[in-house]
């Protein structure tokens, strides 16, 4: 019982430091009718589930990538059945802010997502921990493959986003 | 495309990525969060456990309809009964105690004696045997 404020202190500040980008990442793969705050909200929950398993094997930032892509790519799976019993959190909001209109980024932004979504799941996760600026070395860790494989592959999807995008903008 | 250029690019892509419009402020409120959660949890075990009862007394009702028994009971029965049968010990005694009754009586020449002595001798054995797996169990 001791160890529960600290332990509710420890997740407030991993929530803190790492919403943005889960959200990030959530908004690529929410797929309607799922949407990204849905997804966002599960993958919370399987962060809060699995806290207590965390041994520090790797780092927090690893772990955090692998349970968000984890979950993620398990609601794809998720049909308009299941879609009914995702998650209803009151305690987390989602506040609409206005944003100044800078429309060559917003444009950018746009055909950036646009060409990911089209990418296949593999793919779209080794892009996603690439754009996030993370190592070779840490990205393979997240995704199981090897170092040199994930070089190439980045090369290979660069060449194939860097086109798509080109005929976007 | 020049390397540098690329790089130029890429940058860009990145930057374009990490800087994107934050069109939402997301706002957690975390003690409430995981009072939520756990409520969710305990829920989710209760909903388990539920279920969990239900399947097992559809299958409880099916296995006493059918009133079928397992092949491993049939044989742990089967062995019990082996065991309790005491004519079954007394018959393979007395069959022992012919065959030897038998050999003697032809080396003394009096098959009728040897049979006799056999049964008795059988008999006895196959009691004896029985009361000897009866302490054992």
């Amino acid at each position: 019982m001791k160890d529960k404020k600290p332990m509710t202190e420890t997740f407030e500040q991993l929530l803190e430091n790492n919403k943005e980008k889960i959200y990030r990442i959530c908004k690529i793969y929410a797929v309607s009718p799922l949407e990204p705050q849905d997804l966002f909200q599960e993958v919370i929950f399987a962060i809060w589930k699995s806290i207590s398993t965390f041994k520090g094997n790797s780092s927090i930032d690893t772990w955090i990538y692998r349970i968000t892509l984890n979950v993620c790519l398990r609601s794809k799976q998720k049909s308009e059945k299941t879609y009914n019993k995702t998650l209803q959190l009151e305690s987390i909001q989602f506040i609409p802010v206005e944003i100044p209109i800078e429309n060559n980024h917003q444009e950018k932004y746009n055909a950036l997502t646009s060409c990911i979504s089209k990418l296949n799941n593999e793919n779209k996760s080794i892009i996603i921990l690439y754009l996030e600026e993370l190592k070779y070395k840490k990205i393979a860790e997240i995704t199981g493959l090897t170092e040199n494989h994930i070089a190439v592959k980045i090369k290979r999807i660069k060449k194939i986003l860097l086109d798509c995008i080109t005929n976007k903008i | 495309m020049k390397n540098s250029e690329k790089k130029n690019i890429w940058q860009d892509i990145k930057n374009t990525w990490n800087e994107q419009p934050q069109s939402e402020k997301i706002n957690i409120q975390v003690s409430q969060l995981i009072n939520e959660f756990k409520s969710k949890v305990s829920q989710f075990e209760k909903d388990s456990i539920k279920s969990d009862i239900a399947n097992l007394n559809i299958h409880w009702n099916k296995f006493k309809k059918s009133n079928k028994i397992n092949q491993f009971e049939k044989d742990l029965i089967k062995k019990t009964n082996t065991q309790n049968n005491i004519g079954l010990f007394i018959g393979i005694g007395t069959s022992i105690g012919i065959s030897l009754g038998i050999a003697f009586g032809s080396v003394f020449d009096n098959i009728g004696l040897g049979i006799t002595l056999g049964i008795s001798f059988g008999a006895g054995l196959g009691i004896t045997l029985w009361l000897i797996i009866q302490n054992y169990k």
